[in-house]
């Protein structure tokens, strides 16, 4: 079992090294209070800017989605009505858009004229705020002579042939009198036909555009 | 008394001066007339009426067959009381619903006695036009033709210092209603009528695209826009119009309604002598003033794609001396008989005949002189009476221009459906319009034309003829000898048709055929122009190499009388070879020719591997077999099947193919009926032959051992025939119905045009992008 020593007493051994000196305590304490308020106000300007960053990561990603699915909607309407919609060549005239490119229906029962534009179901729902346009776009076209027209998408003419040679071929033993009233199935008929959707969400101050080419096939 | 004197001597003077005022007067109201001498020599000429031929009618309702199309249309004619008698038709159309249920609908178009009315009295088209247009315009003017031919006098026939024309179409005249005339145009006259007879032209459904060009020409092709999505029908009819539907075929209910009635330069200054003929005999007669077919394609003029319509007046219209009490009775001169009387040199002899062409690339539904635009035209007016030895000729285009027309002086008549296509001997195409026609001395030529201006492409020449290189020598052996073609007169057992009345029964026949394989160009270009003519001498055009018509063959029955074609033919490549597909008329045993034909199919390629000299085939059926029977003796190049529906000495009363032959799938296709001498409907029987195998395959071939060879509908009369756009083959009853629908084998698979088509099975995305 061990001794308990008693205490050594260091006291006045000290006490004759320590000086007296003025206050230091209210400059260091308002330092410490601006730099306080610089990290204070850093930090409320940094959490500002991440907060609006991140609104604005929100908007675009709205935007974007409601667009994609106007994209998506196009080609929903495109594949529904794939066999519904004109095939012949759509010249421009003077005077028009590109908007005079929008899709037709093939319906011979009805003259040339606006009534002609493919009958589209409702556009997709959208969040409050957004607002979306989509286009249909024919690019079996040409421009009348002297005509320009500006955004027009690639001209892509419907494709005709048989196989992969394109090349029209009459049935052996089969007539071969040229007459437009002999309408043979000669390979050459329309075989595919190309789009482009243009979707375009706008809200809450922005916009965004999507565009994509489609093509329907045999 | 002195005043009662002077009022007597005044009463007595006044009687003196007025009485012979008077007595003209009485003298001009009563119908004996005054004879007047006058000099013949503008003594007008008034259409002569045509009529039967040997108890034969001289008008073609069988049209080229439509093959992938579900809308098709077809005239009938009306009964007529005389052989000069007026002739009526009624326009129909089909349409098929192919799309959805299949169903089957015929009508007639609407028309109104408001619809667009356009005149061409010269370079250009009048809509509405009013009296005093008209009256103009059948006057003429200086250098420009007139209605009255040789001339128009204003003052000829003169009487008591009053002058009257020769023609009265001055702008007071009162005599002529020209409403009525107007309302006879628009078939609105009567209610017995809407149209006059159709002639040589059967009627034409024109579709938006081109399919020959729109598969061939892939992004050089431009169709009218003006005509996206359209149907339209159009007919030409000897009332002297070329009249215009808009057809409905997607409608609940199909329908067509007339939009546009014309009546072209050449035919303008004829046309109005239905009214004249109509006043002096109170009835219409048939003037035959829009006989000729017309054909619509697509061509390029300037670098610029146009739609353009060619027609000609078909048999033009004959002429003959105005009557000598005419000016009497139409009130144009009243109480007034001119003499002498002059006479024709011969019958009929006299003829117009016209050439004309419309720019229809802008024709909208709704039509206007812009839109529905002449192009050019030329007319050709020769007679002799005894008065007046006169030839006069008219071309007319917009620059003017009359240099380069000499060919269509050389041309007398046409029933052949003018050809239009391209050539493409360098890089650049060049457009032609080709004319078949006679010339006044029975040979048979050709114009090669720019679809332009209608000036003749290879001028030097003129009118170009068909040389055989064959002929028969005093021996009658044939030998080789350069002969140009000539129309053939048929005189058999009491059967005399001349010249002239052949061309006019059995039509001379020109097609463009697709190139042949071993052809280095595989477009549809004019390296393959087929010419049957009426004398039964078959030619092969190679213009885009720019040869001259190269003979074939002639085909003759065994008396040596022409195998002349009925229809329209057809031609096909299988297997290397080249096979022709004709309806010709037998022509034998004193029967008309119309009761004595035939199906004809000759492989070609055998035939020109013989000799020239044995290429004058003398073939025919032996006389009353039934019409199951294939006849084709060994080796021989010719198949031959009688369009009879028994055996033996049996004649029908009236026998009609349907349409034009043709070949699908390595079959040949007809159909036709045939009543019994009671007018009753025997049969209809539609042949589907192999006529590969079966060609020199032996004289007596049963097509009921073939199956599928022969269908026959007992007592049901087929009234067209037509491949719709699946591919099958129609026959359509007397109401209207499906009688048989026959899958040919052929597999749609564009879209537009107004065919069927196989669905679109795959969609790909090429690109997305965010703008």
């Amino acid at each position: 079992m061990g001794v308990e020593k008693p205490m050594t007493d260091l006291g006045p051994k000290l006490a004759p090294t320590v000086k007296r000196r003025r206050g230091m305590a209210l400059p260091l304490v308002i330092l410490l209070v601006i730099v306080g308020f610089v990290f204070v106000g850093v930090g409320a300007y940094v959490v500002r800017n991440l907060f609006w960053s991140s609104q604005g990561v929100v908007i675009e990603s709205k935007l974007y989605n409601a667009a994609q699915s106007g994209i998506e909607w196009g080609m929903g309407q495109i594949w529904k009505n794939k066999d519904n919609i004109e095939a012949d060549l759509i010249t421009i005239p003077s005077g028009h858009d590109v908007t005079f490119l929008q899709v037709r229906q093939d319906n011979t029962a009805e003259g040339f004229g606006e009534d002609m534009y493919l009958a589209l179901d409702d556009l997709p729902e959208t969040e409050s705020g957004i607002t979306l346009t989509v286009r249909l776009l024919d690019c079996n076209y040409s421009l009348a002579p002297g005509v320009t027209v500006s955004d027009l998408p690639p001209r892509v003419l419907a494709g005709t042939g048989s196989g992969g040679t394109g090349t029209p071929t009459i049935p052996p033993g089969t007539s071969v009198i040229i007459d437009p009233s002999h309408f043979l199935p000669l390979g050459g008929g329309v075989t595919s036909h190309s789009f482009v959707i243009r979707s375009r969400a706008t809200g809450f101050g922005r916009s965004t555009e999507l565009e994509s080419m489609v093509v329907v096939e045999k | 008394m002195k005043k009662r004197l002077v009022l007597i001597a005044v009463f007595t003077v006044s009687l003196l001066l007025i009485l012979p005022f008077g007595l003209i007067r009485a003298e001009r109201s009563v119908s004996a007339a005054t004879s007047i001498n006058v000099s013949t020599d503008v003594w007008p000429t008034w259409p002569n009426p045509n009529g039967r031929i040997n108890g034969m009618e001289v008008w073609e309702p069988a049209t080229f067959l439509s093959i992938g199309r579900d809308v098709i249309s077809w005239v009938y004619f009306g009964t007529r009381p005389s052989d000069d008698g007026f002739v009526s038709a009624d326009v129909y159309y089909l349409v098929k619903k192919s799309a959805t249920d299949g169903s089957i609908h015929t009508f007639e178009p609407d028309i109104a006695a408001t619809d667009a009315l356009f005149i061409v009295p010269g370079a250009s088209a009048i809509q509405s036009p009013t009296n005093s247009e008209i009256l103009t315009g059948l006057r003429g003017s200086s250098g420009a033709p007139a209605a009255v031919f040789p001339e128009y006098r204003d003052i000829w026939l003169s009487n008591n210092a009053v002058g009257y024309p020769n023609e009265h179409f001055r702008d007071n005249q009162a005599w002529l209603d020209l409403d009525d005339w107007r309302n006879f145009l628009r078939g609105t006259y009567s209610a017995s009528f809407k149209y006059a007879d159709t002639g040589h032209a059967p009627p034409q459904i024109v579709w938006d695209v081109d399919p020959w060009l729109e598969a061939f020409l892939v992004n050089q092709y431009t169709p009218p826009s003006a005509w996206v999505d359209r149907v339209v029908g159009i007919v030409s009819t000897n009332q002297g119009t070329l009249q215009g539907f808009e057809i409905y075929p997607e409608e609940t209910a199909p329908r067509a309604e007339r939009k546009w009635v014309t009546v072209p330069n050449p035919v303008f200054r004829q046309s109005i002598f239905h009214s004249l003929r109509k006043m002096y005999a109170g009835v219409f007669k048939r003037l035959t003033l829009m006989d000729g077919p017309f054909t619509v394609r697509d061509v390029e003029i300037d670098g610029t794609w146009k739609r353009i319509l060619v027609g000609t007046t078909g048999l033009g219209t004959p002429q003959s001396v105005k009557p000598q009490d005419a000016w009497d009775t139409l009130a144009q001169a009243p109480g007034l008989i001119p003499q002498p009387m002059p006479t024709m040199e011969e019958s009929g002899r006299g003829r117009i005949f016209g050439v004309y062409a419309y720019d229809i690339t802008q024709l909208a539904t709704t039509p206007y002189a812009s839109t529905l635009k002449p192009s050019w035209s030329t007319t050709k007016v020769n007679f002799t009476h005894s008065g007046r030895n006169f030839s006069g000729f008219y071309p007319v285009n917009s620059s003017n221009t009359t240099d380069s027309y000499n060919g269509y002086s050389n041309i007398k008549f046409s029933v052949s459906k003018p050809l239009i296509g391209y050539t493409a001997a360098s890089s650049a195409r060049t457009w032609h319009t080709i004319l078949l026609g006679v010339d006044a001395n029975n040979l048979y030529r050709w114009i090669d034309a720019n679809p332009k201006d209608g000036k003749n492409l290879q001028n030097a020449l003129g009118a170009g003829v068909f040389t055989r290189p064959v002929k028969l020598d005093d021996n009658n052996k044939i030998i080789v000898a350069s002969q140009d073609e000539m129309l053939t007169a048929i005189s058999d057992n009491g059967t005399i048709l001349s010249a002239e009345q052949v061309e006019t029964l059995y039509p001379s026949r020109i097609l463009a055929a697709f190139p042949p394989p071993d052809y280095p160009l595989q477009k549809p270009l004019l390296s393959s122009i087929y010419v049957y003519l009426s004398n039964g001498s078959l030619y092969r055009w190679n213009l885009n190499d720019g040869e001259a018509p190269k003979w074939i063959a002639t085909f003759q029955n065994k008396k040596g009388l022409p195998l002349a074609p009925l229809t329209d033919f057809d031609i096909s490549y299988l297997n290397g070879k080249t096979y022709l597909a004709a309806t010709v008329a037998f022509t034998y045993n004193g029967a008309s020719a119309h009761q004595t034909s035939g199906l004809m199919s000759v492989d070609l390629t055998a035939v020109e591997s013989m000799d020239v000299t044995d290429r004058v085939f003398q073939r025919d059926p032996v006389a009353g077999q039934e019409g199951d029977i294939v006849s084709s003796p060994k080796n021989d190049p010719i198949m031959l099947v009688q369009l009879q529906g028994a055996k033996g000495a049996y004649t029908t009363g009236t026998k009609e193919v349907m349409a034009s032959p043709v070949f699908i799938k390595e079959k040949l296709y007809l159909a036709y009926y045939e009543l019994t001498t009671s007018k009753k409907i025997n049969l209809s029987r539609l042949y589907v032959i192999p006529f590969a195998s079966m060609i020199g395959s032996g004289n007596i071939q049963k097509l009921t051992d073939i199956p599928g060879a022969l269908y026959e509908l007992e007592e049901q009369r087929v009234v067209n025939m037509f491949v719709d756009s699946k591919g099958n083959l129609v026959l359509i009853g007397e109401e209207g119905e499906t009688l048989l629908s026959l899958p040919t084998g052929l597999e749609y698979a564009g879209v537009g045009s107004g065919s069927a088509a196989s669905t679109f099975n795959k969609m790909s995305v090429v690109y997305w992008k965010k703008l």
